[in-house]
């Protein structure tokens, strides 16, 4: 559904989302939340409300897919998987947000 | 997201948002499981992970609107909130949308007859390659004429672009053989004539160039229809002889069921011969050498345009002037003809230029109708979007973008129109029923008109011009001042009106067009119906016949003298004729003077009509005799050849001389015939034409003609006994069967169908523009008064009189109304040669149709007091509320 590149928040959550699935099996949302949280030292903490709508837009978009299955605890949850075309994605989106990091670092660097 | 997945997830909307609840009751689940393991109640834990799983009914929306197509759920909106807008007054909806579809439905129909009649392929393989050889005589006026068949021969020699090249004409045919005798419409074809159609024989073969050879020629094919009707679908026909005409043929071939050429006759052509390819229709010299009664068709060659075989033709034509001057320069006076050949799409042909000119004509007419209505629909639109103004404020003030805005207008325009257009769809499919029956047209190509795939696309095309023509204009209009923050109850408006008011006289000047347009046309015609016929078609009854006589018999006159003298016994005749034809209707034979070398006239051929008739031919039809004597019956094959003549023939080709005892030569060889003029006779104007052609008589006992026309006068005060006439001539040959049987005033009549039709049509057409005009001028009017309830109250209360009011309320639209009658009659000063040239193409008078002082004054007094009443009635309402009460309401 469209670029999202114009928002860069939102750019960012599927940056990361696509990040974690990539290093995964399959994982469902609440997993990909404590992971992120985990990873980041409690800085990045991502909400459900934006968790969700991201997944089912990068669901739609056919870079992640999901099914449901079967939590740790027993519980039905709906799994996610990152798609070849996420992976390509995730390229795209990692060279750019390098590109974006080291152009503000420079400027911090440098003005 | 693919469009198949947006649907699929419309499809599933339900099962998605459960699976969604039971995601985020999970995740909060999960998270509440998270804080209790660090040490929170359950309770705080619960609520602490409700909180931060953020707000879940946000989260919803937004997945929604990333799963569900959202153009599609805003469309439903639209719609719906359209739906409600239309339905806020019912009984104006209905009005608007009513008179809209009249719009649609006249264009739907009127395009399905453009479609059948001008569009529709012929149903015959690559049929757009198919051409007509055709002669124009641009001196005379005269377009896609019938070459000859010297003509057609000699581009069949010469033509590089065309091929095959051939040519037929048809006849009626009396057939024996089958389970009993019946006529049918035959064709005498050009042995390549159907392979140039492109036609496969069903079983036997085609024609082929040795069945034109004499002994080999009495070979004939027949329609499917035919021999399923005749011979019971008999496949050892084939082989078989059967008789036509007296004379006995071999069936060869059987054409496939379906094929059928009958857009020139009549009826289907049902059964084809091989022309006679004698030196009397092939040379140029010989008898029947300038008769033009064939058809010449021809396929184009792979990779020859249209056009390139037009040029090729207008070539070989400029070389035939030169190689036969005589043939194409003007009798009397020797004037060239403006000769010259071209071929026209067949397609084209088959409906003749009058016809074609009219259904374009028609087709523009309609086509104003339908602005004049999106005109209509604009109005209604405008004046419901300004009523919602503040609500659209309110939603531009929320954040809908001007896009939104257009969006929504476009809708509920689409669905006014979308409603208008399944109501005009509804009333063509009517009206096309009732055209259908109007036209009464012989050719096979009208029974397609009705509503088809092409004639409903064409009416979405009108549903989307609609849409957008009427839609654009009042969402624009209000998203430019959409954040203007007026009271619009206080607005005078004064740039609204302006728009509404260049509206309703465009509209205005387009119905008088279509009122100018339909005078003009009836004018004419009432002039037209208007010219002395000089005959009597009262009490005459017409029935056609084809001689019994045997088949190469030299003379059926003394058959039909026969038959006469049976009628003379018959009661309530008052008298009875033979004739080869009703009236006569064009001139056809060549003929030179004898004796008058020295003039440039007489060098040349003349042409003139021909009529073989029997002596009271003249008393039937009341032709006055002027000079000299008519015919008798003592104008026998061996006395002296003798012709009578119309006045017009004595004064084009004997001003100043007595005609009598004059003589003329036609035919050439063994058919050179010198006939000696021995009458004058009263002028015959054939059915529906302006010049009169000069006309020749000749005895029926002194030239035969197997295809025969009786006349018959019944006594005054009497019908026609027509058993008794056809018992009285079962008496000379008791097999003789009759057909076309009818008044002679319907086939006369039935001549001025087309511009009868066409008059009828523009008429109703014109009335319909007059009347949605008027309702335009009175929405406008209506509208802008209704706006001002509020300042006519107060100008009355400080003293205005009921004609100040009512001059400052309908005076604007009054001047712009007079200002689109003017422009009206000019555009129509303009177009009056247009329209004459259109009636021309009837045979309308040319000179006679313009745009006369009293016409003008007529039209413009009608619509005036027609304008004054819509402009009025509204301001005058306005009047009747009693001043105190609104400025009370206040």
């Amino acid at each position: 559904m469209g670029d999202n590149n114009k928002d860069q928040l939102q750019g960012t959550l599927d940056l990361l989302v696509l990040r974690i699935l990539s290093s995964a099996a399959s994982m469902h949302g609440f997993a990909i939340a404590e992971r992120i949280e985990q990873i980041s030292h409690e800085v990045l903490r991502v909400e459900a409300g934006s968790l969700y709508p991201a997944l089912h837009r990068m669901t739609e978009a056919g870079w992640v897919k999901s099914s449901w299955g079967v939590s740790e605890n027993n519980r039905r949850a709906r799994f996610y998987t990152i798609t070849p075309v996420g992976r390509r994605r995730l390229a795209a989106e990692e060279k750019h947000w390098s590109a974006l990091t080291s152009a503000v670092g420079r400027v911090l660097k440098n003005a | 997201m693919s469009l198949l997945s947006r649907f699929r997830n419309l499809g599933h909307y339900g099962k998605l948002d459960r699976e969604f609840d039971e995601e985020l009751a999970f995740h909060v689940d999960q998270l509440t499981e998270k804080y209790v393991a660090q040490g929170l109640s359950r309770e705080q834990a619960a609520r602490r992970a409700r909180q931060h799983a953020g707000n879940l009914v946000t989260a919803k929306e937004d997945m929604r609107e990333a799963r569900i197509m959202m153009w599609v759920d805003t469309l439903l909106r639209d719609i719906v909130y359209g739906a409600r807008m239309l339905r806020r007054q019912p009984g104006t909806t209905f009005l608007a949308v009513l008179t809209l579809s009249l719009g649609i439905g006249a264009n739907t129909v009127i395009y399905s007859l453009l479609h059948a009649a001008l569009i529709r392929p012929l149903p015959f393989p690559s049929s757009q390659r198919l051409v007509a050889i055709v002669d124009d005589f641009v001196a005379e006026n005269r377009f896609d004429m019938s070459p000859s068949i010297p003509e057609t021969l000699d581009v069949r020699a010469a033509t590089r672009t065309l091929d095959p090249v051939s040519f037929f004409d048809t006849r009626d045919a009396q057939i024996n053989g089958g389970s009993e005798p019946v006529r049918a419409i035959s064709a005498r074809i050009e042995a390549d004539f159907l392979r140039t159609l492109g036609v496969q024989p069903a079983l036997g073969r085609l024609f082929t160039q040795r069945d034109h050879e004499a002994g080999r020629d009495r070979v004939v094919i027949l329609s499917d229809a035919f021999w399923r009707r005749n011979f019971g679908s008999d496949p050892t026909i084939i082989n078989r002889n059967i008789v036509v005409n007296g004379g006995g043929y071999t069936v060869v071939g059987i054409l496939p069921p379906g094929v059928s050429f009958d857009y020139f006759t009549p009826e289907p052509i049902e059964i084809y011969v091989p022309y006679p390819m004698t030196p009397d229709y092939t040379s140029r010299t010989n008898a029947f050498a300038g008769l033009r009664r064939v058809m010449a068709i021809a396929r184009l060659r792979d990779g020859a345009t249209v056009e390139q075989a037009d040029a090729e033709l207008a070539t070989i034509a400029r070389r035939l002037k030169t190689d036969y001057p005589n043939s194409y320069r003007r009798g009397s006076d020797g004037q060239d003809l403006g000769f010259s050949m071209g071929a026209t799409p067949l397609r084209q042909l088959v409906i003749g230029r009058g016809a074609r000119t009219a259904v374009w004509l028609l087709f523009g007419a309609v086509g104003l109708i339908l602005l004049i209505a999106c005109a209509n629909t604009a109005q209604f639109l405008m004046a419901r979007a300004i009523e919602r103004q503040p609500e659209v404020m309110v939603r531009a003030a929320l954040g809908a973008g001007a896009g939104r805005l257009l969006r929504q207008f476009l809708t509920e325009a689409f669905l006014f129109a979308a409603l208008a257009s399944a109501l005009g769809l509804f009333q063509a499919s009517l009206l096309a029923s009732v055209l259908r029956a109007m036209l009464n047209s012989p050719s096979g190509l009208l029974s397609h008109l009705g509503l088809n795939t092409p004639v409903i696309a064409f009416t979405l095309l009108v549903t989307v011009f609609v849409t957008i023509v009427a839609g654009v204009f009042p969402a624009l209009h209000l998203i430019r001042r959409r954040f203007v923050a007026t009271d619009p109850s206080r607005t005078t408006g004064v740039t609204r009106s302006r728009i509404r008011h260049v509206m309703i006289a465009a509209q205005v000047a387009t119905s008088v067009l279509l009122l100018l347009s339909t005078v003009i046309v009836a004018m004419g015609l009432r002039q037209l119906q208007a010219l002395p016929t000089g005959y009597d078609a009262d009490h005459v009854t017409v029935m056609r016949l084809r001689s019994a006589a045997p088949f190469d018999a030299r003379g059926t006159g003394g058959y039909y003298q026969k038959y006469l003298q049976a009628l003379a016994g018959v009661p309530a005749i008052d008298s009875a004729a033979m004739a080869d034809g009703p009236l006569q209707d064009f001139a056809g034979v060549e003929f030179s003077i004898v004796g008058r070398s020295d003039d440039a006239a007489t060098l040349s051929v003349q042409r003139a009509g021909w009529r073989i008739v029997s002596p009271d031919y003249f008393r039937v039809l009341g032709i006055p005799l002027k000079v000299g004597r008519t015919l008798t019956d003592d104008d026998r094959a061996d006395t002296q050849q003798v012709i009578v003549i119309n006045e017009e023939m004595a004064r084009r080709f004997w001003r100043d001389q007595n005609p009598i005892g004059q003589q003329i030569k036609s035919g050439a060889g063994p058919r050179l015939r010198v006939a000696t003029v021995v009458g004058v006779v009263g002028d015959v104007r054939p059915p529906h034409r302006i010049e009169l052609p000069p006309q020749i008589y000749v005895s029926y006992l002194q030239h035969s003609e197997p295809n025969a026309t009786l006349l018959v006068k019944a006594a005054p005060g009497q019908r026609a006994p027509i058993d008794a006439i056809k018992q009285a001539i079962r008496t000379v040959v008791p097999e003789q069967p009759f057909y076309a049987i009818e008044p002679l005033d319907e086939i006369v009549q039935r001549s001025t169908n087309t511009p009868r039709l066409m008059t009828r049509l523009l008429g109703s057409f014109a009335l319909l523009a007059v009347a949605l005009s008027m309702l335009g001028v009175y929405t406008v009017v209506n509208y802008l008064t209704a706006r001002r309830t509020k300042e006519v109250a107060l100008r009355r209360a400080i003293g205005a009189t009921p004609r100040d009011i009512l001059r400052l309320l309908g005076l604007p639209t009054l001047r712009w109304t007079i200002a689109g009658i003017t422009i009206g009659f000019l555009i129509g000063a303009w177009l009056v040669r247009f329209v004459s040239t259109v009636a021309t193409a009837f045979d309308m008078p040319r000179g006679s149709l313009q745009l006369d002082p009293l016409t003008i004054a007529a039209t413009t007094a009608i619509y005036v007091v027609v304008v004054c009443a819509a402009v009025l009635a509204p301001a005058a309402r306005a009047l009747r509320v009693q001043p105190g009460i609104i400025l009370r309401a206040e």
